[in-house]
């Protein structure tokens, strides 16, 4: 903004060319501004408009500094030349600038696409919607400080007939009737009388190092959530206080409103932190205030709310800003019954990550809700039954482990992939059945996070039916890789108890062909290795003296690596 | 480049303060330690980045010292109490060194910059010798190619022509100040005035003025604005010039654009409580009862009620509610209203509170008699860290001066001189630029004078311009 009266822009006797090439560009300015209340952000012929402004601006200012425009009631002048005109006010671009106060508007060379594209946003703003638009268009531009969009306001705005000079009249008048009530003495002086004023120690108004840096620290670090929490303080220690009912009524209508607001507003970190606060209080300094409790509790219930989910689900989708643990924190602090909720909208929520907050909320609060939770394993697009087999492996209700069970017979490989993560992550007999059952799959991906996880399991319980699986039709079929990490598997779990067996593996069983015997020995001797001990080293050696093919270079290379 | 084009950028981008301030601690640092530390490297690192900003935009970056200012670019930067001390030293030690200032037109590497300075700190000439000439050598010596020092009678030139500045900048304060308070008044004049407060064009005014306060023009302050008064119209008065006294603190301060907006509107509406509080009792002259001024201490809740329903729950409205919660709750949580869980008070509540009192001691009420503004000060002085955070307390005294303008002086000859801007540095606060009104020395009549650079004259004391009857804002204004 600057104060200087506004120049009407552009040279008298701008060429005819200047002149048309800026009416282009209003032309296509007030396209793009009918086009961004229409059409989505993404939309095409949006972004087609956009790049057409932005090119004309670029090709004016391969000549020109700056393009200055003189904005009238109805009409928009460029170097005194008429450039727009349109006398409907309701759509007039001159009419909207000017009744805001602004009578010019200069681009500079410089002007960047999204200055344009954010004037264009302010100039859309539904201004009458002044319950939730707090600002004016001039001051929504002054605070995007546009680095090459300027302009200018009427004097006039506020005062319609402008008296600057009120202020000296007054100043006059007011002197006339003191220089009158004093006599319009004149002055005299005594140099001799004066007496010089009490000296301030230089202290006292002096700033040190350290307390510049005080100041500094305070203006450059601004604390939102300090502001908030000291807010509430205040305000619950007020109602604490408060005995008139009428004004505990206020109290509590504020206090609500001032706690919601920070939902309403889409500010997550800021409602946490100041129901936290809220919660220490009422279990604290406040915890007497029956009154104070209770709306604690009335805040959670409103927010818990299907609405307010509701609202939830359309912020997080409408808004990429927020914090995943913020909406995590949010989602833990609203109460435990809202996992119906949660699952109902779990499906609308369009990003992944935000979705999987929405798990981990339910499968936290959700153990009571396991049969609701599996229950949606059916009728749901693949991506919700996955999620849904995600909670269920965190939901920590063994009754999960049927449903999990169920959805290992899903067509779908990622989802029995998922099943078996979820399955995995509890640990007890059930758990382990199913990820023996789980070696069987038809997938290999599925049959090593199987075995994997019956690792991690580290139950030795488990290790009886993994040797049971050796030597069936469905092992010998496995490829030798597999093959090799589930000996590998087996060797890790039960570690020296299984060396007699394997022992008796590599020496003394028969098998069905040359090839499966190979394969099934090769796997021992890695094994055998891995575990590494004596009785390893020994089953090795003997080995070594008996088996004279070409396992031989293997067996060595074992026995190195073991004494290594 | 035109200089209007210079200042427009250099003001979007507000670098040069950063640079002064790591230029600062790097010469500083100078002193005890060689440029090769790697103490430097992070300051160094920002302030190239500062200036490779300005570069970027201007193509050059230029530092002038002239008397007592910093020139950027031939622009002149405006200080605050931040960055204050650290403009204080440079142009003390750039003056020391007989040499006007440097420039380059490449940005320098962090070895060049370093040794400059280290040359500027270790060499002071000998008088008689050609300061410039001894410094391109050492420059030339250490081979540093992309900075030239400037001589000291270039720097007279740049000093631009200011008058018309001035008159426009005076005239847009007033027709803004003017604006404000009948704003206000409209607005808080109707019966159902909750609803007639136009928020919206509230904040245009602010926005308007926290403009102005950032303008730096001669002989002139923005605090000055704050010297009108009006008794008739005591409660809009006030408030616009707690308004104006805030933007101008919180600018000295350092205060970014939009936080000073949102402190100028939280200092206009500050006292909005009050339109709830009987007339007689406002306007009572004698001493309230206790009945009376328990009525008087809930003036703070009723404007937070108020203001709540003012979009008073957004972050910009909630500052609003603080500071009419707050501004009466003293520094030691002695004030009102009291509360049991102590904590530290917003800046802006501090803020308003030191300039409230400032703005109420200095006008006359039915119930007192304005102090002069350097009594005023005494009398803030004295209560700080009981009242006030007592170092905005010294923040405040040394951005508005000891004597602030708008104070009827009287000086060591006789002459009687209205006070219009204070100057900066420390050693100073008592020597303000003045407008003589009546001397007796013809010579001096209408003369403006920067104390600071007339040791002749001194202030021997303030006076009361009423009771000499003259009328201060007059000779703020008028040409």
């Amino acid at each position: 903004m600057y104060y200087i009266k506004f120049d009407m822009g552009g040279e008298i006797g701008t060429n005819a060319t200047k002149i048309n090439e800026v009416k282009d560009i209003i032309i296509s300015f007030v396209k793009l501004k009918r086009a961004q209340r229409i059409y989505l952000p993404n939309n095409e012929i949006l972004q087609k408009l956009h790049i057409e402004l932005v090119h004309k601006f670029k090709k004016f200012f391969m000549e020109d500094e700056s393009i200055s425009l003189l904005i009238t009631p109805t009409d928009v002048y460029y170097a005194k030349s008429l450039v727009y005109s349109n006398p409907d006010r309701s759509e007039s671009l001159a009419f909207q600038l000017y009744s805001n106060g602004i009578n010019g508007i200069t681009f500079y060379k410089g002007v960047e696409d999204k200055e344009l594209f954010d004037l264009i946003s302010i100039l859309n703003i539904d201004m009458l919607d002044e319950d939730n638009i707090e600002d004016d268009i001039v001051t929504l531009m002054w605070s995007r400080e546009f680095n090459f969009i300027e302009y200018s306001l009427r004097d006039d705005y506020f005062v319609q007939n402008p008296h600057a000079n009120d202020i000296f009249d007054f100043i006059q008048r007011d002197r006339k009737d003191r220089q009158e009530k004093s006599g319009d003495k004149d002055l005299e002086f005594d140099p001799e009388e004066l007496e010089p004023p009490p000296v301030i120690p230089h202290n006292e108004i002096a700033l040190t190092d350290d307390e510049i840096e005080k100041i500094r620290s305070e203006v450059d670090y601004e604390d939102e959530s300090a502001l908030q929490i000291g807010m509430l303080d205040v305000l619950l220690e007020l109602l604490f206080h408060e005995r008139n009912q009428e004004e505990i009524s206020n109290y509590i209508n504020i206090i609500e409103k001032f706690v919601v607001n920070a939902f309403v507003e889409g500010n997550l970190r800021i409602f946490n932190a100041l129901i936290m606060r809220y919660s220490e209080h009422k279990n604290g300094v406040f915890s007497s205030s029956d009154v104070i409790v209770s709306l604690y509790d009335k805040i959670i219930s409103d927010l818990s709310s299907e609405p307010r989910i509701d609202e939830l689900v359309d912020m997080l989708n409408t808004t990429y800003h927020q914090g995943l643990n913020d909406v995590l924190l949010y989602l833990l602090n609203l109460k435990k019954d809202i996992v119906p909720l949660l699952l109902r909208r779990l499906p609308d929520l369009k990003h992944v990550s935000y979705r999987r907050v929405f798990c981990e909320a339910i499968a936290q609060n959700g153990y009571d809700y396991v049969d609701l939770i599996g229950s949606k394993l059916q009728n749901a697009p693949e991506v919700i039954i996955k999620d849904i087999i995600y909670i269920l492996g965190k939901v920590k209700n063994p009754k999960a482990l049927e449903y999990l069970s169920k959805a290992m017979r899903f067509p779908s490989k990622e989802l029995r992939l998922e099943a078996v993560s979820s399955i995995g992550r509890y640990r007890d007999d059930n758990s382990e059945k199913y990820l023996v059952e789980a070696l069987l799959d038809a997938d290999l991906d599925v049959r090593t996070s199987a075995l994997r996880n019956i690792v991690a399991h580290g139950s030795f319980k488990t290790v009886n039916s993994l040797i049971n699986f050796i030597g069936t039709d469905d092992f010998n079929r496995k490829s030798f890789q597999e093959k090799r990490r589930f000996f590998l598997a087996l060797a890790k779990l039960a570690g020296p108890a299984i060396v007699n067996y394997f022992e008796d593996l590599l020496l003394n069983q028969k098998y069905q062909s040359v090839q499966i015997e190979n394969e099934i020995k090769m796997c021992v001797i890695a094994a055998l290795e891995m575990i590494g001990d004596h009785a390893s080293l020994d089953v090795l050696k003997k080995a070594k003296a008996k088996i004279k093919s070409a396992l031989s270079e293997q067996i060595e290379n074992a026995i190195r690596n073991i004494q290594k | 480049m035109s200089r209007e084009d210079i200042q427009k950028i250099k003001k979007r981008l507000n670098f040069d303060k950063q640079a002064i301030i790591h230029i600062y601690r790097i010469c500083k640092l100078l002193v005890t330690h060689e440029p090769d530390n790697e103490i430097f490297s992070k300051t160094v690192h920002n302030l190239l980045y500062a200036i490779s900003k300005i570069l970027e935009q201007e193509g050059v970056f230029s530092l002038l010292f002239v008397k007592s200012d910093i020139y950027l670019n031939k622009a002149r930067i405006q200080q605050n109490i931040t960055s204050f001390s650290a403009s204080e030293y440079l142009i003390k030690l750039f003056i020391s060194r007989n040499i006007g200032g440097f420039e380059f037109y490449v940005l320098p590497d962090s070895r060049e910059l370093l040794l400059f300075f280290y040359s500027l700190i270790k060499y002071s000439p000998a008088e008689g010798v050609d300061a410039i000439k001894v410094f391109e050598d050492l420059l030339e010596l250490s081979g540093i190619r992309n900075i030239r020092v400037l001589p000291t009678q270039a720097v007279e030139q740049v000093i631009p022509d200011e008058v018309q500045v001035l008159r426009d900048y005076k005239k847009k304060t007033l027709v803004i100040y003017q604006s404000t308070i009948r704003f206000l008044k409209d607005a808080l004049s109707s019966k159902d005035y909750i609803s007639g407060i136009d928020m919206r064009n509230a904040k245009r005014l602010v926005n308007q003025m926290v403009d102005l306060s950032g303008h730096n023009v001669e002989n002139f302050s923005f605090w000055g604005l704050s010297a009108i008064k009006n008794f008739d119209e005591y409660t809009f008065n006030h408030s616009v010039n707690v308004c104006v006294l805030a933007i101008a603190f919180g600018n000295a301060l350092g205060l970014p654009k939009r936080r000073l907006a949102e402190l100028g509107l939280a200092a206009l509406f500050h006292d909005i409580g009050k339109l709830t509080i009987p007339k007689k009792i406002l306007n009572k002259p004698g001493q309230l009862t206790s009945e009376e001024w328990d009525i008087m201490k809930q003036h703070p809740l009723f404007a937070m009620k108020l203001l709540f329903n003012m979009h008073g729950y957004s972050e910009s409205g909630l500052k609003k509610v603080i500071v009419a919660l707050q501004h009466h709750m003293n520094y030691d949580f002695s004030g009102y209203p009291r509360l049991i869980l102590e904590k530290k008070l917003h800046l802006f509540s501090r803020i308003v509170a030191i300039v409230d009192t400032f703005d109420a001691m200095t006008t006359d009420r039915v119930y007192q008699k304005a102090l002069k503004p350097d009594d005023a000060l005494r009398r803030i002085i004295s209560l700080a860290s009981k009242k006030y955070d007592p170092v905005l307390v010294k923040a405040f005294v040394s951005s508005i001066g000891l004597y602030p303008p708008g104070t009827l002086v009287e000086l060591s000859d006789g002459s009687i001189a209205v006070v219009l801007k204070s100057n900066p540095q420390y050693e100073n606060i008592e020597r303000p630029i003045i407008k003589i009104i009546n001397s007796p020395s013809e010579r001096l009549k209408s003369d403006i004078i920067n104390l600071a650079e007339t040791q002749s004259l001194q202030i021997r004391k303030s006076l009361d311009p009423e009771e000499v009857g003259i009328n201060t804002p007059h000779y703020l204004f008028n040409e």
